[in-house]
């Protein structure tokens, strides 16, 4: 816009403003219908006469402005009245509306602030921003009392180097806002539906109730994205965990079975922790197959079923599970307790049970109950191995007999080693 | 290696001071350094651990020889002069092999383990060269891994249908079996005939070396010939016990090898291109197979002692180096029971006589090398183990 007319505008404007009352009624910028300057002049033909008290009042609101009469009535009454009615004794001019040029008025301006901001006319006492924006809605930069600036200028000239102002401002209009969840609305929304809610059980904050009483865990993530579209489709995964305990109905078989089937699937497993000295397993799956988040809990939860039931099914051809099929190590069966029987000389039960004992704590991983291969467990078979063949430092030649070395703490301590194998192995 | 910080190394070796680990020697004496003990079979637990020892030239030319890196070999023709290192894990194991092996006992399997350069194969060679002092039969296999990674001449094999033979080793093997046992072979005879093919057979009652120099001269039975001597030393034919020492044992039963069969085709790895063809791994080949039973324990008098290395992990790159994961559950099951041993790194006083040794040998040239912090930082970069020690020690 040249200066010349931003100066003609802004003279318009204070000329507009200075003219209007204080109210800012639309009557004053020449908007009102009833004071369109010539609209109570408009004579249609044919039509019959002027009201007289229309006329009167127009022509009493219009004060002291002189308009030419135009052609009147058809009798001298009206005439009169006509004339009477006008300030001056003259005619009425005839006005065709869609011909008749009328006088210029003044242009429409579309002022960017016809009114005040909002953020004056707002009083603290009555605005209450949920009811003002109550859902969610595209951006309204008139709506909004804040002065937001949405954009980038590519170079110092565009917009002064600014970023844009909200008005028609269309990213701020394209991008998602959340006027409608301020925190007062959430409490608003809270406050709407808190006498339907009861109260958080105070047992379930003790820890571990929570996981008995609702053993199942599902765990959702939900992103926000400052983009053109707010989703993400990270959004759609459902993790599940459940602590295999609760699984009922699951003797040693099945749950041998469900182990091996977890293995075998590639959105499940099984995670173990030691607390304390008991062990602890949580079966965990995740699905992100499907596109929708509520169809992978679906999906999570019939795969889960399918698990369970299946599990506890034990198919005839199971019975040919081979040794090479157990889920962890055992010694029995393995091809190490074959060898035992080649052994030149039969060597003595505690040997033997050192030799297992140091088997599964090489060979099972420690979710097992093992220790998996570290320098203390190959040391320990290697010791069993040497006390087996009767190859120890002190021992006899050819493996035979009992090996006088053992001492009475080493004693018990095979014991109780045997003694917790075994009860790992019932469990 | 280089991961692991000093503070670590040193608390494993109950250190506090820096530099205390490895104090300089003052003085000229070497009786702290090296032992006049040159027979290794004399060297025990309580006096020689830690100490250098010069081995004999006999004995040196015929196994401890074989068991040296290239680069040990060349370190010491440049130096003039041969020390090894008397260590633990070699004397345990001769302890147990002179307490309980030999004189018709079964066969003992010893795995040494350690990571690369930690001296394993040297140990093996401390173990062999005693026994071989004591007169016992050496069978050693240096390179086996080589053997799977490259094969010129390979032919399927007459004696074992199904497998292949690898004629060229088979004879290097024979010459060098030959060459490490050429005081005892004379004395040994075979006990069965052993038929070549339809036409030719050696008669029972023939020496070893008929049947060795036969093979030389017909390379294409080598394999056989091998075959037949180790029939004879598990049927127990051999007056004296026989020490069999493998190093890196593990490649035994690797799924992959260098060589490959053109006659089948196989799925392929991921990322692996065209044509894919099978490997063609230790089960096939004979030669391999031959010394795999020697591993067994199903014969008597005799003992094997074994390395296992991730130089036998052909193309996986393993930075694996215990037994169990490098042998697998099949060569675990194979060897089991064995006694594992470990060869640890150096502790404060071998390091400390090492790098005393290398000092006075001239080796170690620098100046650093002779304060306390430069042999406190020799010992930090190469983390006690001693290849990367000779290799560093080359620069300094």
């Amino acid at each position: 816009m040249t200066p010349t007319g931003k100066l003609l505008l802004l003279s318009g404007l204070a000329r507009r403003l200075l003219a209007a009352p204080s109210n800012h009624s639309l009557a004053a910028a020449g908007y009102s219908n009833s004071s369109s300057s010539n609209s109570s002049d408009v004579w249609s033909i044919g039509e019959g006469g002027v009201d007289d008290a229309g006329a009167a009042s127009v022509s009493g609101r219009r004060g002291a402005s002189s308009r030419r009469a135009g052609f009147a009535g058809y009798s001298a009454a009206d005439v009169a009245a006509a004339a009477a009615a006008s300030n001056t004794a003259g005619f009425r001019s005839l006005v065709v509306p869609g011909l008749t040029k009328e006088a210029a008025k003044p242009p429409l301006l579309r002022s960017r602030h016809p009114l005040t901001p909002r953020c004056g006319r707002m009083k603290p006492a009555h605005s209450s921003w949920p009811s003002v924006w109550p859902t969610a809605r595209t951006f309204h930069p008139a709506a909004v009392p804040l002065p937001v600036r949405q954009g980038r200028p590519n170079n110092a000239t565009e917009n002064a180097g600014i970023s844009p102002n909200k008005w028609g401002n269309t990213e701020l209009i394209k991008v998602p806002n959340f006027l409608h969840l301020t925190p007062a609305h959430v409490a608003a929304h809270c406050a709407a539906i808190k006498h339907l809610c009861t109260p958080w059980p105070k047992a379930l904050d003790e820890p571990g109730v929570i996981d008995k009483q609702l053993p199942l865990r599902v765990v959702t993530t939900d992103y926000l994205r400052s983009h053109h579209s707010i989703r993400d489709i990270r959004a759609r995964r459902v993790d599940l965990s459940l602590c295999l305990d609760r699984l009922v109905k699951l003797d040693k078989r099945s749950l041998e079975k469900l182990l091996c089937l977890v293995s075998f699937s590639n959105f499940a497993k099984v995670d173990t922790q030691f607390v304390g000295s008991s062990r602890v397993r949580h079966l965990r799956m995740w699905s992100d197959r499907c596109p929708w988040r509520f169809q992978n809990y679906d999906y999570l939860i019939y795969a889960l079923s399918a698990l369970y039931s299946q599990s506890l099914r034990h198919e005839s051809w199971e019975s040919g599970k081979a040794w090479i099929d157990n889920q962890r190590y055992e010694f029995d069966g393995s091809s190490s307790q074959k060898k035992l029987a080649k052994l030149a000389n039969k060597p003595a039960t505690n040997a033997v049970t050192h030799y297992r004992n140091a088997l599964i704590k090489l060979h099972r991983q420690p979710e097992n109950g093992g220790t998996g291969e570290t320098h203390d467990s190959l040391r320990q078979y290697g010791r069993a191995v040497e006390f087996l063949l009767g190859i120890g430092k002190g021992g006899g030649g050819g493996g035979g007999g009992p090996v006088k070395k053992l001492d009475a703490s080493s004693a018990q301590q095979a014991g109780q080693t045997k003694r917790t194998t075994e009860r790992q192995a019932a469990s | 290696l280089l991961s692991r910080s000093i503070a670590n190394w040193l608390l494993r070796r109950r250190q506090l001071s820096p530099f205390g680990a490895c104090v300089n020697r003052r003085g000229g004496a070497s009786a702290a350094l090296l032992t006049d003990e040159s027979a290794p079979e004399r060297h025990s637990l309580d006096r020689h651990v830690g100490l250098l020892y010069r081995p004999e030239e006999a004995d040196w030319q015929a196994v401890t020889r074989h068991f040296c890196r290239p680069e040990l070999v060349r370190l010491f023709d440049t130096l003039g002069q041969r020390a090894l290192m008397v260590r633990r894990p070699a004397l345990e194991i001769g302890e147990r092999l002179a307490g309980h092996a030999g004189d018709g006992r079964p066969c003992l399997r010893f795995v040494l383990y350690g990571r690369r350069g930690s001296g394993k194969s040297l140990q093996m060679g401390h173990v062999a060269a005693a026994c071989r002092r004591r007169g016992w039969l050496l069978v050693t296999v240096h390179n086996a891994h080589l053997w799977m990674r490259h094969s010129r001449e390979l032919h399927e094999s007459a004696h074992r249908p199904g497998m292949f033979d690898t004629a060229g080793y088979g004879c290097i093997w024979l010459r060098h079996f030959y060459a490490m046992n050429q005081e005892i072979l004379p004395g040994l005879r075979v006990t069965k005939e052993l038929s070549w093919n339809a036409k030719e057979s050696t008669p029972a009652g023939s020496s070893w070396k008929e049947v060795i120099d036969y093979a030389l001269a017909r390379p294409r039975y080598s394999c056989a010939a091998v075959q037949f001597l180790i029939d004879e030393i598990k049927l127990g034919s051999v007056p004296m016990p026989t020490l069999v020492c493998f190093e890196v044992a593990n490649c035994l039963w690797w799924h992959r090898s260098g060589i490959k069969n053109d006659a089948i085709r196989r799925t392929p790895l991921q990322g692996e291109e065209p044509p894919w063809r099978a490997d063609i791994t230790a089960k096939q080949l004979t030669l391999l197979d031959a010394f795999k039973q020697l591993l067994d324990s199903d014969w008597n008098n005799g003992a094997a002692v074994m390395s296992v290395s991730p130089q036998g992990a052909l193309f996986d790159r393993l930075r694996e180096w215990m037994p169990r994961k490098l042998l697998g559950d099949e060569g675990f099951a194979y060897l089991d029971p064995f006694v594992p041993v470990y060869v640890e790194p150096y502790g404060p006083a071998e390091m400390s006589n090492m790098l005393n040794w290398y000092t006075e040998s001239g080796w170690l040239t620098s100046e650093a090398a002779a304060t306390d912090a430069g042999r406190a930082e020799l010992a930090f970069l190469s983390d006690g183990n001693a290849g990367e020690l000779l290799r560093i020690a080359g620069e300094w």
